[in-house]
């Protein structure tokens, strides 16, 4: 590679064609706004911009890119139009007079021009008043007919400096000297442009950048692997597993440009070190931002971002004041002045207004300080979709257990990631149902061809299901049979019974339930943790509907590579909600298929797959059933789900979330999903038309 | 013609505005004018296309005071725009000169600066600096001063009240001397907002009721029409039914020119075809809009910072009333739902802060005396923030 400097902090650095190489959804925008400059460069109207978005989301890349254009146009090479840009490090702007002499000096530095440069230097014989009508006469001559662009980047800091007083002087200037056209940003909207005292109230037509989408994303990690040359980035992101890393990131980036951009480097990398060093090293460089942010903050506002960190979700101003022991007239304030300072974001439902973190990666930046002694959940979930388990494994092993600092921050994290894991590689076998039951096929056919692959295909079934029962604790009298003699007895028995030949015509000719009656026969002995492993209720009638339905499902032939996993979540997903709506109707058998899901996944490690089915099917369900209809239904699975799912705290989620969903459907207040975190929060989109933002 | 909400309009692109600018000279015929209005009607794109309009027999000087902190600082101002203007004569101020020099006034290049120690003297340099003027030609002089209240405010902060009310004083005492001189006061507050003593005695010893008073309307409906189809045509917005689509804007926003730039620029943005009911939506979402784009939370926030205490609940209770009356009331009707607001019976003070609200825009009094909401678009908005249905 070694292609194009891609600049991760700086992007006016960058050169032209890679800025336009890299240029992603705002075309339009960039477009409209070059527009308005050559309409103020050519006609007395002049227009004047305001881009608002936080950090990291694509305002210097935006104006450079427009700068850069704006420099093409006629209007500019014929000495029209000229510019003076106001970089990001413009700091010290404390009075009208910096404000002119930063132009003048913009100026120079873009035309070099050394008579300028000259006349610029006897402003410093003068005392300030002096200075700033010499230096707003000297502008105006230099300009004479011809239009200003101002670029200013941190408008917000800009006029912090400048106060009351300098940013009248400036609006006075503007007034009388109809020859300026400025494009700003700013982190946010700020006292300056929305207060209805202050001299620019009203002034800009203001641009709030959005995020970017998952397909944008997506664009942009292509844009990026075609400038650098890399085909292996190419050429992943064209894939499943491109797709899943790329998902993965969203929810670190919350469509943050920057991210993408800093992370692009480590999407093919399939090391893992590199990878966690990489985010680690990344979340180390901006903690310091994030805390300088957070330390600029008054005591009471740091109380109120560190309680919205804490909790993740969206809260009232009356649990912010309760929380922070304020009072609510107080909290409302810093909120508020949070808000315009882009920290919170707020969420208004009818006239009350909930306030969460804006920025994912602040709240990250801030776990990692704060719960040095547990994983990132976020980064966790990276880490699952973009390893496969034996990756993470190989990882563990090399980090020792006593390890401490970010080592052992690491090994959490992997651990962690590979508990969430499990259940996919146990039930990888829906992307292959049917190799097992070939294998049986032929083996009880007496078809010897492939005989040590295919009792290698069941053997290995066989022991993923004695690595199930590796998880659990065997119960009661059964407890002194060790989960390996079950599996090496299920093994033994089932040899003898493909050997003895014991099984009906019936049995023989469908061959999941011919496994399913082995497995079945060769545990009775250990029936509470291997019951769990199997879907149907052992005792109750074997009926053909089970058999068809459950039993191929129950092993694994194979460690799933990522793009298997995610095809069987998927699937899984998919499957788990048909599961469940063709017993809707009857709460016994629900009742039953909810057991034995929660029995299969229970310990293995991937119960947060069957969580998420939940939460989906009970979503379906509200919507499918419409407010009157799913109420009772949700209702009855409420005490049922409780029952069942209620003493695992894996569950947690999905029992919350259908107490919130009844209570929605009764009331109809949206509020009650506030208490979800953001990302939770998605699951529920569906329910409605448009998701609040 | 191009949308540009907020920015600065070019003086040929300024609609609608030449019967009331034709008014305008009429009265500047005779004396001096304070020119109110509703923010963002216009006022300051009138001004500039009178001064860029002024027949040879006048001298129009245009002025942003919205900078100016101190009565030295408009001394300041009003002295380098004489300057400026004699000095293409190869004239200059001579009355004003002595003085400054007597009080050791540097010169740099040209460009005079007023001594510190000249603070005390701000109003003899004025007069003698406005004397120059008068004397060295036979124009009349108008001078525009646009944002005078900021200016008034700023001093008042800064130096108090009396100092803002002698500069009042001061300017109504110049225009007594000088038949040759008017001034154009403007400024998105009114005076009276700003100089609680000019509210308090009621405007018996207004230091401006020498000047005439014109209110800067919005664009009449046709002209609206005009302003609206000249910027979906400039947009190039594509539209089921220009005329009707045209038509609607102007009617929704009440002719507003501010809002029709902003209707028109999010009709731009949308990329759709330009509907009636894409209009309506437009419009419900910007009242709306959390954002506050078309800043309309103004109209709630101006209550608290420019009312006093007592007069705020009287100022929200009639508003809230007329934002949800179906029809315009009579007084008598809107002091008795008032009256279920508030423990009252103070119908003076109900009938000052109405005054109030009349100067500021948002109650209008039809000719039979009945009072309603002056801007739909306004009264949807206070519905909204005041979570009244």
């Amino acid at each position: 590679m070694g292609g194009p400097f891609l600049s991760r902090f700086t992007p006016s650095i960058m050169a032209p064609e890679t800025l336009e190489a890299i240029f992603v959804q705002r075309e339009e925008l960039a477009d409209r706004l070059i527009g308005f400059i050559e309409h103020s460069a050519q006609t007395d109207s002049k227009q004047h911009n305001l881009l608002v978005g936080p950090r990291g989301i694509g305002k210097t890349h935006l104006v450079s890119i427009v700068y850069h254009r704006v420099r093409q146009l006629d209007c500019c090479k014929n000495n029209q139009l000229i510019i003076a840009w106001l970089r990001e490090e413009e700091w010290g702007v404390m009075s009208f007079l910096d404000l002119l002499l930063r132009i003048l000096r913009a100026l120079i530095a873009e035309y070099k021009d050394s008579a300028l440069e000259g006349r610029v230097e006897t402003l410093y014989q003068h005392e300030p008043g002096a200075a700033e009508r010499l230096a707003a006469t000297l502008l105006r001559e230099f300009l004479a007919d011809r239009t200003l662009l101002v670029i200013v980047e941190n408008l917000d800091d800009l006029f912090l400096g400048l106060e009351d007083e300098g940013q009248k002087r400036l609006r006075s200037y503007i007034q009388e000297n109809p020859f300026l056209t400025i494009l700003a940003t700013s982190q946010s909207l700020f006292g300056g442009v929305s207060l209805q005292t202050s001299p620019f109230y009203g002034f800009f037509r203001i641009s709030h950048l959005e995020e970017l989408s998952l397909d944008e994303a997506t664009l942009l990690l292509g844009k990026i692997a075609e400038l650098e040359g890399d085909s292996d980035l190419a050429s992943l992101i064209g894939t499943s597993l491109g797709r899943v890393r790329i998902r993965a990131l969203q929810r670190l980036a919350g469509g943050n440009h920057r991210v993408y951009i800093i992370f692009s480097q480590f999407l093919t990398r399939e090391s893992l070190t590199e990878l966690i060093e990489a985010m680690m090293r990344t979340l180390d460089e901006l903690t310091p931002y994030y805390h300088e942010r957070i330390r600029w903050l008054s005591p009471q506002q740091r109380k109120i971002v560190e309680l919205l960190s804490d909790r993740g979700n969206a809260l009232s101003v009356k649990e912010i004041a309760a929380r922070c022991f304020m009072s609510q007239q107080t909290a409302s304030a810093q909120l508020k002045l949070l808000r315009e300072w882009g920290y919170v974001r707020t969420n208004p439902v009818g006239r009350q207004s909930y306030y969460e973190l804006r920025e994912p990666l602040m709240r990250l930046c801030i776990e990692v300080k704060k719960h040095r002694d547990e994983p990132i959940r976020l980064v966790v979930e990276l880490l699952r979709s973009w390893y496969t388990s034996d990756e993470l494994r190989k990882r563990l092993d090399t980090i020792p257990l006593e390890s401490v600092g970010g080592p052992r921050l690491e090994r959490e994290h992997i651990a962690a990631a590979l508990n969430l894991y499990q259940m996919a590689e146990v039930l990888v076998s829906l992307s292959q149902p049917n190799r097992i039951d070939q294998a049986m096929l032929r083996l009880m056919n007496g078809d010897d061809s492939e005989r040590d692959q295919d009792i290698e295909i069941i053997s290995a079934a066989l022991k993923r299901m004695g690595f199930l029962t590796l998880r659990r604790k065997p119960l009661g009298d059964d407890s002194a049979l060790s989960p390996e003699d079950v599996a090496q007895s299920s093994w033994l028995k089932l040899l003898g019974a493909l050997e003895e030949n014991e099984f009906t015509e019936k049995q023989r000719s469908n061959p999941s339930s011919y496994l399913y009656h082995v497995v079945r026969e060769t545990v009775k002995d250990y029936r509470p943790p291997m019951r769990r492993i199997q879907f149907v209720d052992i005792d109750s009638e074997f009926d053909e509907e089970q058999e068809r339905d459950l039993p191929e499902y129950l092993v694994a032939s194979h460690t799933p590579s990522p793009d298997e996993t995610l095809e069987l979540r998927l699937h899984l997903l998919q499957y788990i909600q048909t599961y469940l709506f063709e017993a809707a109707g009857n709460q016994r058998k629900l009742r039953r298929r909810l057991e034995d899901l929660m029995g299969a996944v229970v310990g293995s490690g991937a119960e947060d797959v069957l969580s998420e089915a939940l939460i989906k099917y009970f979503v379906r369900l509200a919507i499918s059933e419409g407010s009157e209809a799913a109420a009772p239904q949700l209702k009855k699975w409420n005490a049922l789900a409780i029952d069942v799912l209620g003493s695992s705290p894996e569950f947690e989620l999905p029992l919350r979330l259908l107490g919130m969903i009844i209570r929605y459907l009764n009331t109809n207040d949206k509020r009650v999903f506030l208490e979800l975190r953001l990302e939770e929060r998605a699951f529920v989109d569906p329910l409605f038309d448009k998701p609040e933002v | 013609m191009k949308t540009n909400p907020g920015g600065q309009i070019s003086i040929s692109d300024i609609i609608g505005r030449d019967e009331l600018i034709s008014r305008l000279w009429d009265v500047l015929l005779r004396q001096s004018l304070v020119l109110t209005a509703e923010r963002r009607m216009g006022k300051t794109s009138v001004i500039l296309k009178m001064r860029a309009e002024a027949t040879a027999d006048k001298l129009a000087i245009y002025r942003d005071l919205e900078r100016v902190h101190t009565p030295l600082e408009f001394t300041q101002l009003v002295f380098d725009d004489v300057s400026s203007y004699l000095s293409r004569y190869n004239r200059t101020t001579i009355k004003a000169h002595q003085l400054i020099s007597q009080l050791s006034g540097t010169e740099v290049k040209g460009l005079i600066k007023l001594p510190d120690v000249a603070a005390p003297h701000w109003k003899t340099l004025l007069s003698r600096t406005i004397d120059d003027l008068v004397e060295h030609q036979d124009l009349t002089i108008i001078m525009f001063w646009d944002e005078l209240p900021l200016m008034l405010y700023n001093i008042k902060q800064r130096m108090g009240e009396a100092v803002a009310m002698e500069i009042l004083d001061t300017l109504r005492s110049l225009r007594q001397m000088h038949n040759s001189l008017r001034m154009v006061f403007t400024g998105s507050i009114g005076l009276h907002n700003v100089i609680s003593s000019l509210r308090a005695s009621g405007y018996a010893n207004d230091p401006t009721n020498d000047m005439y008073t014109m209110d800067v309307p919005p664009l009449t409906n046709a002209y609206a029409i005009q302003l609206a189809t000249k910027l979906l045509q400039g947009e190039r917005v594509p539209c089921d039914n220009l005329p009707s689509c045209a038509s609607r804007i102007a009617q929704m926003v009440d002719g507003i020119p501010y809002f029709i730039h902003h209707v028109v620029d999010q009709l731009k943005l949308s990329g759709e075809t330009c509907t009636m009911s894409g209009i309506d939506d437009v419009i419900a979402s910007s009242i709306a809009d959390q954002q506050d784009r078309w800043h309309l939370r103004y109209y709630r926030d101006r209550i608290n910072t420019y009312y006093l205490p007592a007069e705020r609940p009287f100022a929200l209770s009639i508003l809230d009333i007329l934002s949800i009356a179906e029809q315009p009331l009579t007084f008598n009707s809107l002091f008795n739902q008032v009256k279920t607001q508030q423990a009252t019976e103070d119908r003076e003070a109900a009938l000052e802060v109405l005054s109030l609200l009349q100067r500021d825009h948002y109650v209008l009094s039809a000719t039979n005396g009945e009072l309603s909401f002056r801007f739909s678009v306004i009264k949807r908005a206070w519905c909204i923030h005041r979570g009244l249905d």
